[in-house]
């Protein structure tokens, strides 16, 4: 029999469903993989005996017949999701051991549809971070390895460990958040399929908050199909989040066999980027061509604004942060450290408990936010990112039903490579990710080939708003022209 | 309960012998192969198309119920037992003489079945193993009623 933890999620659904396996037996084998792959860092909460107690919940459904679309399938939730009576710390100190008395609405989701928790992920603290390096519980290393190079590389982020979970098959899909790119970068570092949705279109409730007006959460998957399977489960209107869109989510599973004959693709000319890489330009140019022979048109587009966006994201995104961080003052949460008086305790806290990276943030969001600086920096952000905005609308009301780009500017780089000395180098990551975010449009990045030293590289497409179907189908074509990603080589254990 | 058997051929049945697994086509294909099978059944005598007509919605009911209570799936796409069942109907009811009058109606039925005009739409909103039926049998549903009123007018015009 193939390894349990080989299948993908519909792979694994079909074979619960025809009683090839149990859930506990599935479950099991995950989290065996989970124990061997502590090298990895992907996992910073192991939570196995909920995860048994709720596959043999789901055996007992499967044996009644009243199975949910997801049961009995073993995933990782990043810790960013509030998940009640489980530890729940966004990877910061601040948060201490913050256990939640309430379920993100997402995972909820997710457990009315049968799936099972094998535990809690790491990421980027508060999820600022394009590398899983800023986490409190120290980095991710990713499953990937240079051809002949022993160098532990980056899996991305901030959803870095979602992605390795899912690439080193320590989970059969992962929950994940993207705030500048986070679920798509880290899925193109690895080999995954990684959706942000359409702002609106999953509840952000009981989300911790970044960065509110740009935060998403979609999944992070081995396959197209299990993208849509995941997101089916994970969207849907939220009285409790007044910005989740209350609109009926449509069949995403059956879109994703639906093809690309007759579709136009846009492919915006400013993300041809000066000092591309040459195998990034080839892989954008096969991944039109696979398009084209399938059916679909190409069309050059232009998005003249791209080059506002990243310089915009990085004023707008700060600023939302400080403002949501500011909760975080040793008095409700987590983490306390005593001081003289409330004000020294709160200094004391917030010194010791955030990490550098968000401390960062922290000061450049309240810089452009403060009295003076409000109009030149924040005001005109906001500006730029209407303009964004409306550079999609326009390309699509041409016609353009989707748009390609690739998903990074290069593949994953090694820990400790990057953005030690300037930041910007690492926020360059985003590049091509970001405008998404200002837009509010829904992106996938799907698995397209290799670069030279075998590391996986991704392809971007992005849609109109709530057309997460079209990205499906669109996906898939390119899902099996390149051929199913291979999983990287067990050096882990 | 259902065991490991019933299941498989649960799937059996709501893909018609697996038909629904070949992808995007799967209706038109599942209709296709079934089609010789109707087109000699509709020959039988009324009980013998009512028997066989009651039991194919009657197995369409409980091989939904069955495999989408093992998979999860709320109309799962590869279930086309349901669509055979309404071709059944059209040709049970119609009993076209020449192959090409059934071909025309079960294209026919088989578009109108993909579009899901009202009240096709309403039907597939009925939860569970019902809903799963019950669009394709207003699917047909439509073609009767339009080779009714077409069967009117040209009787009038001759």
């Amino acid at each position: 029999m193939t390894d349990l933890t080989d299948l993908t999620l519909a792979e694994a659904r079909e074979g619960l469903a025809k009683k090839s396996f149990s859930a506990r037996e599935l479950t099991q084998a995950h989290l065996d993989a989970v124990a061997k792959a502590r090298a990895l860092n992907a996992y910073v909460l192991e939570t196995p005996e909920k995860a048994l107690a709720m596959a043999d919940a789901s055996d007992a459904r499967l044996a009644k017949g009243e199975a949910g679309p997801l049961e009995g399938l073993p995933i990782g939730v990043k810790d960013l999701f509030c998940t009640e009576g489980v530890r729940s710390t966004a990877c910061s100190r601040i948060l201490d051991d913050f256990t939640p008395r309430y379920e993100s609405t997402v995972t909820a989701n997710l457990w009315r549809a049968g799936a099972v928790m094998l535990g809690k992920i790491n990421c980027d603290e508060f999820a600022m971070g394009s590398s899983n390096e800023t986490s409190a519980f120290g980095p991710v290393v990713s499953p990937w390895r240079r051809a002949g190079s022993d160098a532990a590389l980056v899996p991305g982020g901030s959803s870095g460990g979602s992605a390795a979970a899912v690439s080193a098959r320590l989970a059969l899909a992962a929950t994940a958040t993207d705030t500048g790119g986070s679920i798509r970068q880290p899925a193109a570092f690895t080999g995954t399929v990684g959706i942000k949705p359409t702002y609106g279109r999953c509840s952000r409730w009981g989300i911790v908050a970044f960065a509110s007006s740009l935060d998403q959460a979609g999944p992070i998957t081995k396959s197209v199909e299990d993208a849509a399977m995941m997101l089916q489960a994970m969207a849907g209107p939220d009285a409790k989040d007044t910005t989740c869109a209350d609109m009926p989510v449509p069949d995403y599973r059956a879109a994703v066999s639906r093809g690309v004959r007759g579709l136009r693709i846009g492919i915006p000319k400013e993300y041809r980027v000066e000092g591309m890489p040459a195998e990034i330009e080839a892989l954008w140019q096969q991944g039109q061509d696979w398009l084209r022979a399938a059916g679909a048109e190409m069309v050059e587009i232009s998005l003249p604004h791209t080059k506002y966006a990243l310089p915009a994201y990085y004023i707008v995104a700060p600023a939302e942060a400080s403002s949501n961080l500011a909760r975080y003052d040793g008095v409700r949460y987590g983490l306390r450290v005593p001081g003289r008086d409330i004000t020294d305790m709160y200094e004391m806290t917030r010194a010791e408990g955030f990490g550098r990276e968000v401390k960062r943030r922290v000061m450049i969001g309240t810089y452009v936010l403060s009295a003076g600086y409000y109009d030149a920096y924040y005001l005109r952000a906001q500006k730029i990112r209407t303009l964004i905005k409306r550079d999609f609308e326009e390309a699509y009301a041409a016609g353009v039903d989707a748009i390609l780009t690739p998903a990074t500017p290069s593949a994953a780089f090694g820990i400790g490579e990057k953005g030690s000395g300037d930041p910007v180098e690492m926020y360059l990551n985003d590049i091509f990710t970001v405008t998404v975010n200002m837009a509010g449009l829904p992106g996938i990045s799907v698995p397209a080939g290799f670069d030279a030293q075998g590391l996986p590289l991704g392809l971007q497409l992005i849609g109109r708003a709530f057309d997460e179907e079209t990205l499906f189908a669109t996906g898939r074509v390119i899902e099996e022209a390149a051929g199913r990603v291979t999983y990287p080589q067990p050096w882990w254990g | 309960m259902s065991t490991g058997l019933e299941i498989a051929l649960a799937e059996a049945v709501a893909t018609v012998l697996w038909i629904g697994h070949t992808g995007f086509p799967r209706v038109g294909l599942a209709v296709l192969v079934t089609a010789p099978l109707l087109w000699w059944a509709q020959a039988l005598p009324a009980f013998g198309r009512a028997a066989i007509g009651t039991t194919l919605f009657a197995l369409g009911l409980w091989a939904s119920a069955t495999w989408g209570g093992a998979t999860g799936i709320v109309d799962d796409g590869r279930i086309v037992i349901d669509e055979v069942a309404g071709a059944a109907l059209v040709l049970f009811v119609l009993r076209p003489r020449r192959p090409s009058v059934a071909a025309f109606l079960l294209v026919a039925y088989v578009t109108i079945d993909r579009v899901k005009p009202w009240p096709v739409d309403r039907a597939e909103a009925i939860p569970g193993a019902l809903g799963v039926m019950a669009d394709d049998l207003a699917a047909a549903g439509i073609v009767l009623a339009a080779a009714a009123l077409a069967s009117v007018v040209l009787r009038r015009l001759a």
